[in-house]
């Protein structure tokens, strides 16, 4: 709840929309509740009364009245409308701007799909409530209150019957959701069951052929379809009864209002028009009730959204950029561990203990060790996507002397590259995918690295050149494609540190050739850390760290460590080894060094 | 980058009525009981025509009797004359049990109704199922699976909401408003005609109105799907767009698609504001002509040609009216979104399996192991050849490694095996069966399938591992992990073999879901092997493991594998080099580097980056198990 009124700050903005649609909403109502009053004077006065002017202007006005009515209601929904998008506009805003800045710890634990429900549905949710829920809630309330008014000031035995109905009506609805709503969260539940055996089959499909499991596969469909099926049966049954009984309460209060209004028209208490208009007055009151019923349904759904909406707007990035930050002027690139004891949010042991090295401007610092070993934390804390803080924390990360938490993450990022070992390519062309971290990048610029990356070839090989699309509605880019645009778009930087994981995956030899080449070629005159997938990689580096269990067990040079590290022989013939292999060979080898 | 975005798909039916006389069928064997729901719909649509009826007479006759047009007949048997308030109490009880009667029939209406409808989405739902699983891969490619996730589930729903009680709701409205027009004809015309005067109206206000907020909404919907396609795209790669400084970038770009998106809800819902006030206004206006011209018929003529009572059952029906047709513009825009939603279901349904069991397939013998891929010619698409005259043999026990670049066509060469894709020309045989003669359950039951990208289904490690073998003891399911050096992870995880996995349960490494996937064929036990070689990278220990249990796997099997691994390549029997669908040389690893031709040069591209190697003097122990023997 608290957080539903946090939400209703985003009508801050919209406040004076608000106040016309409040406003409106007043005047609508007004005009509503007068227009049954009209009828009853043109029944009584008009007809009964005899009075043909009366009928013909009474008629007019009624018709005046509705028509002022819908004017105002339509400006009411069309204000609604603006207030509620409005809200959901900021709100969708803040969230994007949020999750764009949140820091990898936060990614690491977040689930996209999660995500991208809360900016979405969820915010939908609250708008729906903050913009139009809460105004209907109110208009509910004012149109009971006011049809109330006038039933109780014109008769108030007749209005006695609303007394008994509007708490009745409440508490059939009560009664029902309370039966109904355990039930709707079962059918969620087996409706999810049901869209996880399917989505699983589709992923799965060749495997499912393969083992020629079609029946099993089958039997488990159907029993979650059966599943499905017997709790919809039971939710329907419940509601088939529900609303039912609510409309025929309401249809008790009209034949009571009848026939106990009746029975005082006879009486002669009460006229026929006044009799008319009590039944149109106790319909206004009524209808507010149903609406009630909805809005409460609708609002503990909107206050559960708005909490997990809140949830990633509270969430606070680990990194931060200090206030005082300075811009990182244009750097050499001289990059400095000093005892650096890093672990992760959360989690118990840390990751790195006590790691201290420089890499000088222009070296190539290759990284070795297991996984887990602390390789990708060590080129994930040189731009920062975490910080050294928090328990447990120690030592500094300098580049160029500023330490990396004192100065605009911007500048410190530009002026580092990184090619990931998985590659996202975005919705949009090549070129802006290579133009990716350097929007304003002109053509001539972004042909160039694209050469040195060896991807210029094959993208001159589809139809539309560098604007081909790519992406899921695009053409689709084999790894090595993709990893040779990532290596462009980090030069296009022209960083004066580089980042790498050079992995090539499940690419072909020819094609892991020509991004060894593009690799080395882009490594030359910057600071580079690459996490050593290749011989030849290690081979060319001016300082191999040998990381395990968090710690540098060895640094030094190959043939150095070669001789003085058992740990490095063993990464070095098993983890590279599959490079190495033909030099293992005695035939081939002896073919080549001979 | 989302300026580029195509449009999402426009729901809208291009056949309704096909689609529609498609859906009947699935109706048609609760043709009684929809018989009995429209009996149901019949009586209670009477039971709420009579409501403003027995008003109006209560009226007349009871509460403020003056000229009376009412049926002297029923006023006379309710003891009229006599004892007013006894005749008005009569009157409302009369009223009292057509209330009932209402609430009656809707609550077995409604029921009725739903359990039919949800047989009908039951039948439906599986149909869907099966029909995609006997669907052939090639289909199945070409469709985002994201797609056919909608197709089931969303549009399912769509037509379940419209044709289980939406269906009901149409189907009152309209006897509703066929019978409030025909009470109000015979209540009194000329004060029915007189009313019915605003009707046009309503009709072109509403036709224009739906017609309008279709196309509005449908653009909201079009772009709420860019503003979370874009949402999901920069959540996914978060990452990169940190590391390249693009924030304030972004957050401009996503404005712009959110303001789209903001601009056309606007719209839409503007609309939709002025839609419900104008057939309000109208609706008051014919409330108003029937008291105007019903004042105007008591006071200029003598006798009264309308009496009060029937005014006031006039006004019910009135209100009655208008109601309906507001719901039934809302119905319509649903009923259309199910005709699409329908056909979408029906396109898939109708799309033929291309691999079928030949009518007089056998099953497979026992398989020795002897395939024979005999100017084997495919393609996926027209004029765009994958695999050109391939042949060859791989004799029981052999190991064939497949090499070349990526796109070349050994994936491909890999699944017509198995049969997901049948062959344009020349024939494949496994033992002298061509595999289009035999059952595909046979065929793939002895064939082994180990593939790059790991699947695994929910359910605990022993469920995947049996998923080899449905019938296999736990025993045999530890024995498979053991050999292939799965047994010691899986000891490690929470609850061992019942540990959950897949989406809802724990996470595994790459290289631990490799060893499953190897121990799930080793379970399997296939005279045939097909191995797509993974080289994700994974850690050391783990890459060792794999490739020890691999040696484990293609031991005495008849294997085609697609080889990534010099090793591998050096230890088969036989390897091909493919290039665009060709054989372009096979033979042996030494005889091939003899040759000098594009396995040499493959192989010297990744050997000469290596010549400054020294060759090591002592090989660890890891290097020699991992060496393959």
């Amino acid at each position: 709840m608290k957080h539903l009124f946090r939400a209703m700050r985003f009508l801050k903005e919209y406040w004076l929309l608000a106040v016309g649609m409040f406003g409106s909403l007043l005047i609508a109502t007004a005009s509503m509740l007068v227009i049954p009053r009209m009828s009853q004077y043109v029944i009584d006065e008009g007809i009964i009364g005899r009075d043909a002017s009366k009928v013909l202007w009474m008629s007019l006005a009624m018709v005046g009245f509705a028509g002022s009515r819908a004017l105002f209601q339509f400006a009411q929904g069309a204000l609604a409308a603006r207030v509620a998008e409005g809200v959901a506009y900021d709100m969708r805003n803040a969230l994007y701007a949020k999750i764009q800045s949140l820091s990898f710890s936060y990614h690491d634990r977040a689930q996209t799909g999660q995500l991208l429900t809360r900016a979405t549905s969820d915010v939908d949710r609250v708008q729906r409530f903050v913009g139009r829920g809460a105004i209907n809630l109110l208009s509910a309330l004012l149109m009971m209150g006011g049809s109330l008014a006038v039933l109780f000031t014109a008769n108030w035995r007749l209005a006695l019957i609303m007394v008994v109905i509007i708490p009745l009506t409440l508490a059939t609805f009560g009664f029902f959701a309370r039966k109904a709503m355990p039930l709707f969260k079962t059918v969620q539940e087996c409706l999810g069951n049901l869209n996880t055996v399917l989505q699983e089959n589709l992923a799965g499909v060749r495997v499912v052929k393969a083992f020629a499991r079609e029946p099993y596969e089958s039997s488990r469909y159907e029993a979650a379809n059966r599943a499905f099926y017997d709790v919809s049966i039971e939710v329907n049954n419940i509601m088939s009864l529900a609303f039912p009984t609510v409309f025929g309460i309401s249809n008790a209060a009209i034949l009571s209002v009848y026939w106990i209004g009746g029975m005082q028209a006879i009486g002669g208490i009460l006229t026929v028009g006044q009799l008319v208009a009590f039944a149109n007055y106790f319909m206004m009151a009524f209808f507010p009730v149903l609406m009630l019923g909805m809005i409460v349904a609708m609002l503990s759904n909107a206050a559960a959204s708005a909490e997990r909406v809140f949830d990633i707007l509270d969430a606070r990035s680990q990194v931060v950029e200090k206030p005082d930050a300075v811009p990182l002027p244009p750097i050499e690139g001289r990059v400095v561990f000093e005892n650096v004891t890093f672990r992760y949010y959360g989690s118990g042991d840390p990751v790195l203990r006590g790691v201290s090295f420089v890499a000088e401007p222009g070296q190539t610092v290759a990284l070795l060790g297991g996984t887990g070993s602390g390789k990708s934390t060590i080129i994930n804390l040189i731009p920062r996507f975490y910080d050294i803080s928090g328990d447990g924390c120690e030592g500094r990360v300098t580049v160029d002397g500023y330490d990396v938490r004192d100065v605009k993450l911007d500048s410190l990022r530009a002026q580092t590259g990184i090619v990931l070992q998985e590659t996202t390519l975005f919705e949009g062309t090549i070129r802006e995918n290579i133009a990716f971290g350097r929007p304003e990048a002109a053509l001539e610029e972004i042909i160039g690295v694209a050469k040195a990356a060896e991807a210029h070839d094959f993208i001159m090989s589809f139809a539309e050149g560098y604007e081909t699309h790519v992406g899921e509605r695009g053409v689709t880019l084999s790894g090595g494609q993709k990893q040779r645009i990532a290596i462009a778009r980090a030069l296009l930087h022209d960083p004066k540190i580089l980042i790498l994981d050079d992995a090539t995956s499940s690419v072909d030899l020819v094609t892991d050739y020509r991004i060894h080449q593009a690799l080395s070629r882009l490594m030359k005159g910057r600071t580079s850390f690459v996490i050593a997938q290749r011989v030849a990689t290690v081979l060319n580096a001016d300082q191999i760290l040998v990381l395990d269990n968090g710690g540098i067990v060895a640094r030094g040079l190959h043939e150095e460590l070669l001789a003085s590290s058992e740990i490095y022989a063993e990464i070095y013939s098993s983890q590279l080894e599959d490079d190495a292999k033909p030099s293992f060979d005695p035939t081939a080898v002896a073919g080549v060094t001979a | 980058m989302s300026a580029h975005r195509r449009s999402a798909e426009v729901s809208k039916a291009r056949d309704p009525r096909g689609t529609l006389a498609r859906l009947f069928p699935y109706f048609a064997p609760f043709s009684r009981r929809l018989g009995l729901i429209c009996l149901l719909l019949l009586v209670g649509t009477l039971a709420e025509l009579a409501g403003p009826y027995l008003i109006g007479l209560a009226v007349d006759a009871f509460i403020s009797p003056g000229g009376s047009a009412r049926p002297v007949w029923l006023v006379a048997l309710l003891g009229a004359g006599g004892d007013r308030r006894l005749g008005l109490s009569l009157v409302m009880l009369m009223l009292a049990a057509s209330y009932l009667v209402i609430w009656a029939m809707n609550v077995v209406q409604f029921r009725l109704m739903v359990r039919v409808a949800q047989k009908v989405l039951l039948t439906m739902r599986t149909q869907i199922f099966e029909h995609i699983q006997a669907l052939s891969l090639s289909f199945l490619d070409a469709q985002e699976a994201g797609d056919l996730m909608s197709r089931l589930a969303n549009d399912t729903q769509v037509i379940n909401d419209m044709f289980g009680p939406g269906l009901m709701r149409i189907l009152r409205t309209m006897l509703g408003l066929v019978g409030i027009a025909i009470s109000m004809l015979v209540l009194n015309w000329r004060l029915a005609l007189a009313s019915y005067a605003i009707l046009p109206i309503i009709v072109l206000a509403t036709v224009v109105f739906s017609r309008r907020a279709r196309k509005a909404f449908r653009q909201t919907r079009k772009t709420i799907g860019d503003v979370s396609a874009e949402l999901q795209e920069n959540i996914a790669g978060v990452r990169e767009v940190q590391a390249f400084a693009r924030e304030a970038q972004n957050v401009m770009e996503f404005q712009v698609v959110n303001e789209r998106n903001r601009l056309a809800n606007v719209e839409a819902e503007t609309l939709m504001s002025a839609f419900m006030p104008l057939i309000d206004v109208l609706s008051a206006a014919a409330y108003a002509i029937v008291v105007g011209c019903g004042g105007y018929l008591i006071l200029n003529y003598d006798p009264p040609l309308v009496s009060v009572g029937v005014i006031v059952s006039l006004l019910a029906y009135v209100q009655r009216f208008y109601g309906p047709i507001r719901e039934l513009s809302q119905l319509y825009g649903q009923l259309q979104s199910a005709t699409a939603g329908a056909e979408r279901v029906f396109d898939l349904l109708g799309a033929e399996p291309a691999i079928l069991d030949a009518p007089n397939a056998l099953d497979l013998p026992t398989v020795k192991g002897r395939v024979e891929y005999d100017h084997v010619s495919f393609r996926y698409v027209e004029d765009e050849p994958v695999i050109q005259d391939v042949s060859f043999a791989i004799e029981p026990g052999q190991t064939v490694a497949l090499v070349g670049p990526t796109g070349a066509g050994k994936t491909t060469l890999a699944h017509l095996l198995v049969r997901f894709y049948d062959i344009d020309q020349g024939a494949l045989r496994v033992d002298g069966h061509d595999v289009r003669e035999v059952t595909r359950s046979s065929l793939r039951g002895q064939i082994g399938l180990v593939l790059q990208d790991t699947f695994l289904f929910s359910g605990t490690v022993a469920d995947t591992i049996r998923y080899g073998r449905l019938e296999a003891t736990d025993d045999q399911v530890v024995q498979a992990a053991k050999l292939a050096n799965a047994h010691q992870f899986i000891q490690r995880l929470p609850k061992a073999y019942e540990t959950e996995i897949g989406e809802r349960g724990a996470t595994l490494s790459h290289g631990n879901r490799q060893l499953l996937a190897i121990a799930r064929a080793i379970l399997k036990d296939p005279g045939i092997m097909v191995l797509d070689e993974a080289t994700s990278s994974v850690d050391t220990r783990t890459e060792l493991l794999i490739q020890r249990a691999l040696a484990q796997l293609l031991e005495g099997r008849s294997s085609l594998v697609i080889a990534h691994r010099l090793s591998t390549i050096r230890n088969a029997d036989q390897i091909l080099v493919i290039d665009e669908g060709r054989i372009v040389e096979r033979g042996t690893h030494e005889s091939l580097l003899a040759l000098g031709g594009v396995y040499h040069g493959l192989y010297m591209s990744q050997f000469r980056r290596q010549e400054r190697v020294e060759p090591e003097p002592e090989p660890s122990a890891s290097v020699q198990a991992s060496g393959n023997s």
